[in-house]
């Protein structure tokens, strides 16, 4: 009877066993995938020589700090430190515009009946229907008209003014909080505009973060707009700058890409659990 | 001090769902009046209008007098208790209930003074640095009333705030919001779908059914008076018994037979005829003779049937099927021999009860209950209308009752069609008394019996010529209790009735001629007459001055916003309509 | 329209009756326009008709004095606009510009491309003047309303507050209504003109643009050039969105459930690795793979040590390898969004399910058919719509990878490109405009055409409206 009860738990551990074995494999073979490219990077921007061609198969034969010197000390062609301002600049100023506006859209929409809502959300969810870009040429044209190509405040502009059009994940976030608080507080005598202020802000944290977050990368890495708008390599953003680069300054291209990858990564890292609570609450209830 | 007032209020959504239909309701200062009623009846609605958080679609509402329909939430004078507490989840509990101060930028120590008055009254003075988060259930109910307490509102509403609790703390937070009410001396409007709850804590209930008004009692008269078998049912647990029965004459008195019928109302003949004596007293509450003879509903409540033996009189043989012994009482579900109906019967704890073999039962009849099989009212109620056979003449000015005796005028003017030969009159239960009073029908009567109710009474009393006279006076009122009396009718409370038994004369005055067949075109929020009216050639601005409903028909009555005018027309009835809204009267275009 | 919508799901089946719907409704609504536009007629005062004549008129009769100002102002300072700029705006947009400029003789001719987006602006204006307009006379025939119901007219003040309470919303969507319809809506009308119009190629300013009608489109399907790259390009497309589309949705769920397994542990260090890829700004990636695939690259470099011959992973006869590269990217680059989504469904969902399921007997492959997936396909039907449009519409990947190649067989396009590309190269690096504008519509219709028949089957749609 033991020797009976024996056989099927040790084919079970070792199942389990086998089971853990896989899962880890599995684990470290995703890691892997995702982590080299990156270290790849990591290691050209330190290579010496910075041409591609001159690498060891991957790596590099040489390692110092060259690149990174060249890149901020070398402006002559590639003003790299220049483009890092003006995309701080860009990004920030539309992180803060655009989630101002999506956040106040998305409250709206979420809270108030009005005639105009149905159609608004209609209208927006065609809107993006049509192709990111389909109206570029005359973007191009009208920011000609207003003077504003070769301005970084144009590119903000458009950048802040697009923001509303995504309200929908911060409106599945403001669904979840219960009309019963804002009824509430209507009866405790708070207009609209403190409700928003003093009750729907505080509770909106996760979303705020994520806002601002998502807001502040996608000019950040955007390189179709600041292409079109941005004509003199003085104004360039790094995205642009660092497409002009050619592959024999791979290094500084690396050096560049490492330099503005990691502010983004380092801000990912801290705020991924606001991320996923944002990103979930506004997909799973539309 | 604080009263409400809601007259013919209405709620209809968007799409045309009417959720709230003619709701008239007279809420007194420091009363306790809850709101009742299965899911999706309405009574939530209803109190959210009362809140102003929902739009009244028509009627009005006033609170002490004033006009509250389009007045903020916040402007009421009202604090609202919620089911899931909707507590602000990142302020203390104190900075929640100092919320509503210091938007009204209440001085800082009276803000202080207020909240801590409140936090010791409803024991949470250790909790005000707590979040919501952290506090059980039971205290995040307290910190929601206490945040209502300290607004010192005129109006309390709680729309089920219990719920969300667990059974033990629900009991325990029932009687401490008792205790609350007692204390702030305040009007207490309480929703609830929990029948225990509203029978313990209100002064008078809300019975509510699909946007309708059930009826609206003190706790013991919804439960010994129901007023149709909605209520009746759905207040007491186990519920009524009910069954299909048929009134009959039996020598003096009445009995009921109870009696099954098939799906096209016939009656097929049963096996074993059970027939009840009717009391005398109950007996003489019918609302109305034709009933005898036809289908009706009998009611009875498993506390008012008792065990019984063989052979007495009115016993009836059943078999016990299930024995609930709840400890209290002991619940019988049992099967009537020879019969299909079943009955539940709640004994006395510890009753022995033989499940399955035949015992017998008997129904106490001085509690039995009679609706109408069709829509459900009770048959024992006091009649709105005591229509009395009396000589009518029109003369030409003025309408003459009882051969000279009563002459009015008013009546005169108030009669909308011609009264034929055989006209009646209807005296209102609600506007007879006693008490003697000029320019009033004299009507000798012999006093029957006086039934209290508690907040009214009601006289049941006859004529010479044996027609019953109903009189409901005030609890206070001073009532003959027997024998000869006179019941004087003010001319108010006398209608013409033709002889099929439809209204002759308008409740109010209303303006000659009447425009018949007058429509009223709806769009949006403006309404307009659609009529020929002499002398209005553009459109005219009027103010509906009144209402009075004759069946399919309503008479509406309206005046002239500039001219002061008196129009009338005879418009299709609808909920819409309220006193006070505003109207145009539009001619037809001539072509 | 969202009628519409719903009834398709309830009562697809038979288009007869959804039609006859449709029409007893439409037919109900315009009764009811017609009856509030005759009670119109019927019951306004002269207040009213006052403001129908001059903005603002009835206002100041009812002593609403800032208000009546204000839409006199209005009305004042359009009819300025229109007589110095508007009018003009509107006849250009007709006409596209009539005197041709000439630099040798100094004739400054006509920018018919400006004159377009300056028409479209000024109907925009004409439309918000109307809206505004009836808003005036709605606003006085309330009024009316109120005074007919013994109310006083509202003071200015109080409805100056108003728009931070009760009209909060008006404040508050004024500015990003306002920016998208500058930004967004504008530049998308114009395009959809252009599509319609000769624009591109060798008709830009100074030579005169007109209208063509459907010419473009004629093209798009009958111009053997085009026409032939179109369809490749189109069967490409949907393949990749289809594919891509499956293949990051199910590689990002099997990647939560793996990290979402009870066995692992150090769920924080491992799940940094894909958050490592999805936080690295997206060119970046795309370059260094590119730099990665190239001639001199790190793999070619390896297979030429090996005694290799070089390979154009992404080269000019690269084909279907090219492609798959692509596919492959774009799952290393989006596929950690969807862990990160899915990782938080999971989290929310209710793991007495799978209890219940354990006891009931089912193994872990019924437990992730039968609970799991129903459960996150079901919660993510909007993300899986908004992902196949982003990848339809996927414009960085191959133009980073493969940088506005252009093919032979091809009109202006490589084998990898997708309608997006080629409308970039087509419109901006070419300025074929008006093919590009028209190829934008035509994408438009696929995609939404595609989400909205996939939106409209969801529950996810429906749970909105019982939701509100």
């Amino acid at each position: 009877m033991r020797s009976y009860m024996k056989k099927p738990v040790g084919m079970l551990k070792f199942k389990k066993a086998a089971d853990v074995g896989l899962t880890y494999a599995l684990l470290i073979l995703v890691g892997i995938i995702f982590v080299f490219p990156c270290l790849w990077l990591v290691l050209a921007s330190f290579s010496k020589t910075g041409s591609l061609y001159s690498f060891d198969g991957f790596f590099p034969p040489d390692y110092s700090l060259d690149s990174f010197k060249t890149l901020f000390t070398d402006t002559a062609m590639y003003n790299y430190p220049q483009w890092f301002l003006n995309t701080l600049l860009v990004a920030s100023m539309s992180c803060i515009i655009g989630t101002l506006l999506v956040i106040l859209t998305a409250y709206t929409i979420s809270r108030f009946e009005f005639k105009a809502r149905k159609p608004l959300m209609k209208i927006t969810l065609v809107l993006g229907m049509f192709p990111s870009f389909m109206g570029m040429t005359a973007v191009y044209i009208l920011m000609t008209q207003f003077n504003m190509i070769n301005n970084h405040w144009g590119l903000i502009l458009i950048y802040s003014a697009g923001a509303p059009m995504g309200y929908l994940v911060q409106k599945g976030f403001f669904d979840t909080i219960p009309n019963s608080i804002y009824e509430a507080a209507r009866i405790d005598g708070a207009t609209n505009a403190r409700v928003f202020c003093k009750i729907t802000l505080p509770l909106s944290k996760p979303i705020i973060v994520y806002t601002a977050l998502t807001s502040f990368a996608w000019p950040w890495s955007d390189f179709i707009l600041p292409k079109l708008l941005l004509k003199e390599r003085d104004m360039y953003t790094t995205a642009v700058g660092l497409m002009s680069l050619p592959e024999t300054e791979f290094a500084r291209f690396a050096a560049g890409a490492i330099f503005i990858a990691v502010p983004i990564v380092v801000l990912y890292f801290c705020l991924i659990k606001y991320m996923i609570n944002g990103m979930t609450a506004g997909a799973v209830k539309q | 001090m604080a009263n409400a007032e809601l007259k013919n209020v209405c709620k209809i959504y968007e799409g045309g769902v009417k959720a709230v239909n003619d709701f008239n309701l007279a809420i007194d200062d420091k009363e306790f009046v809850v709101f009742v009623g299965p899911s999706g009846c309405g009574k939530s609605t209803t109190l959210r209008m009362i809140a102003g958080l929902e739009e009244i679609t028509s009627g009005t509402l006033y609170i002490d007098g004033v006009l509250m329909n389009d007045v903020e939430p916040k402007d009421r004078d009202i604090s609202m208790v919620f089911q899931n507490y909707a507590l602000y989840p990142h302020m203390s509990v104190y900075e929640n209930m100092a919320f509503s101060l210091r938007i009204k930028k209440l001085p800082k120590d009276e803000i202080d003074r207020r909240v801590k008055e409140a936090a010791e009254i409803l024991g949470i003075t250790e909790y005000l640095d707590r979040k919501p988060k952290a506090l059980s259930g039971g205290q995040r109910q307290r910190v929601a009333l206490g945040r209502a307490i300290v607004r010192e509102p005129k109006l309390f509403l709680l729309d089920e705030p219990l719920s969300n609790l667990d059974a033990k703390l629900r009991v325990q937070m029932r009687s401490e919001i008792i205790k609350l009410h007692q204390r702030l001396q305040t009007t207490f409007v309480y929703v609830t779908h929990d029948q225990t709850e509203a029978m313990t804590m209100g002064t008078r209930i809300v019975v509510m059914k699909d946007g309708y008004i059930m009826q609206v009692d003190t706790p013991s008269n919804l439960y010994d008076h129901p007023a149709n078998d909605f209520v009746a049912t759905f207040l007491g647990s186990p519920q009524m018994n009910l069954f299909d029965a048929v009134i009959e004459r039996a020598g003096e008195g009445l009995v009921v037979r109870l009696a099954e019928f098939d799906d096209d109302g016939n009656e097929i003949p049963s096996e074993k005829n059970i027939t009840l004596k009717v009391p005398p007293l109950k007996a003489g509450q019918l609302v109305d003779e034709s009933y005898i003879g036809k289908k009706v509903t009998f009611g009875i409540r498993p506390e008012d049937i008792k065990e019984s033996e063989e052979g007495v009189d009115g016993a009836i043989g059943v078999t016990a099927e299930i024995v609930e012994k709840l400890g209290n009482e002991t619940l019988v579900y049992t099967h009537i021999t020879g019969r299909k109906d079943y009955a539940i019967a709640s004994y006395a704890a510890r009753t022995p009860v033989l499940i399955d073999g035949v015992s017998y039962m008997r129904f106490d009849m001085d509690r039995m209950h009679l609706f109408d099989a069709k829509s459900g009212e009770s048959l024992l109620r006091i009649p709105e209308v005591n229509l009395l056979d009396v000589d009518v003449k029109c003369e030409e000015d003025a309408v003459v009752l009882s051969e000279g005796r009563f002459r009015s005028e008013e009546l005169k003017n108030r009669l909308v069609m011609s009264a034929g030969e055989d006209a009646k009159i209807g005296l209102r239960s609600e506007g007879i008394g006693f008490l003697e009073r000029e320019n009033a029908l004299a009507v000798p009567v012999t006093v029957d019996e006086v039934i209290d109710y508690g907040a009214y009474k009601a006289v049941y009393s006859h004529t010479a010529a044996g027609q019953r006279v109903v009189v409901k006076a005030d609890a206070e009122a001073l009532v003959p209790s027997e024998g000869e009396a006179t019941v004087y009718a003010p001319v108010e409370a006398i209608d013409i009735f033709a002889a099929d038994g439809s209204r002759l004369t308008a409740r109010r005055e209303f303006a000659h001629p009447v425009h018949e067949d007058a429509a009223v075109v709806r769009s949006g929020r403006v309404y307009r007459i659609n009529a020929v009216v002499e002398g209005v050639k553009r459109s005219l601005a009027c103010r509906v001055t009144a209402l009075d409903v004759f069946g399919e028909k309503t008479l509406m009555t309206v005046r002239a916003n500039k001219s002061g005018e008196v129009y009338s027309f005879a418009v299709p009835t609808d909920t819409a309509y309220y006193e006070g809204m505003a109207i145009y009267i539009t001619p037809p275009r001539q072509k | 329209m969202e009628n519409k919508a719903v009834d398709t799901g309830s009562a697809g089946k038979s288009p007869a009756v959804f039609f006859g719907k449709v029409r007893d409704k439409l037919r109900a609504k315009i009764r009811g326009a017609a009856e509030s536009v005759r009670t119109f007629f019927r019951t306004a005062n002269s207040n009213t008709f006052a403001s129908m004549c001059f903005m603002g008129a009835g206002q100041l009769m009812y002593k609403q004095w800032a208000k009546g100002l204000i839409y006199l102002g209005i009305e004042v300072l359009f009819i300025v606009l229109i007589a110095l700029w508007g009018g003009e705006a509107i006849y250009g947009f007709f006409t596209l510009g009539l005197v041709r400029g000439d630099p040798w003789t100094g004739v400054e001719g006509d920018n018919s491309v400006v004159m377009l987006l300056m028409g479209i602006l000024a109907w925009f204006v004409l439309i918000a003047f109307v809206c505004t307009y009836f808003a005036n006379i709605k606003d006085c025939y309330r009024t009316q309303q109120d005074v007919a119901a013994g109310k006083c007219p509202a003071k200015f003040l109080d409805e100056a507050k108003g728009l931070l309470d009760k009209k909060f919303y008006k404040t508050v969507l004024f500015l990003p209504v306002v920016g998208v319809l500058v930004f967004n809506v504008l530049p998308i009308v114009f395009m959809i003109f252009v599509a319609f119009t000769d624009y591109g190629g060798e008709t830009v300013p100074p030579e005169l643009v007109s209208w063509v009608g459907l010419e473009n489109f004629e093209k798009l399907v009958a111009l053997a050039d085009i026409a032939d790259s179109f369809f490749k390009i189109l069967g490409w497309n949907i393949l990749w969105a289809v594919l891509s589309t499956f293949i990051n949705y199910f590689l990002g769920l099997g990647l939560a459930l793996l990290l979402n397994k009870k066995c692992v542990k150090g769920k924080a260090f491992w799940r940094a690795f894909p958050v490592l890829a999805y936080a690295v700004p997206g060119f970046i990636t795309l370059l260094g793979f590119k730099f990665m695939l190239s001639y001199g690259g790190p793999i070619n470099q390896l297979i030429i040590e090996h005694g290799g011959e070089a390979i154009g992973f992404l080269g000019r006869d690269a084909k279907w390898m090219a492609r798959f590269i692509g596919i492959a990217v774009n799952a290393w680059m989006s596929v950690p969004t969807t862990m990160l989504l899915a990782t938080g469904i999971l989290s929310n969902m209710n793991t007495d399910l799978y209890e219940a399921a354990k006891i009931d007997g089912a193994g872990a492959w019924k437990q992730f058919t039968r609970i799991t997936l129903p459960f996150v396909v079901f919660s993510t039907t909007p993300v899986l719509i908004s992902q196949f449009i982003s990848n339809f519409n996927n414009f960085g990947i191959f133009y980073f990878l493969r940088g506005g190649l252009t093919l032979d067989g091809y009109f202006e396009a490589s084998d990898t490109d997708l309608l997006i590309n080629w409308l970039y190269n087509l419109s901006i690096d070419n300025n074929y405009y008006s093919i590009g504008a028209a190829i934008s519509l035509v994408i438009f219709v696929i995609t939404s055409v595609i989400s909205l028949a996939v939106y409209v089957r969801s529950s996810a749609y429906k749970r909105e409206d019982m939701f509100r």
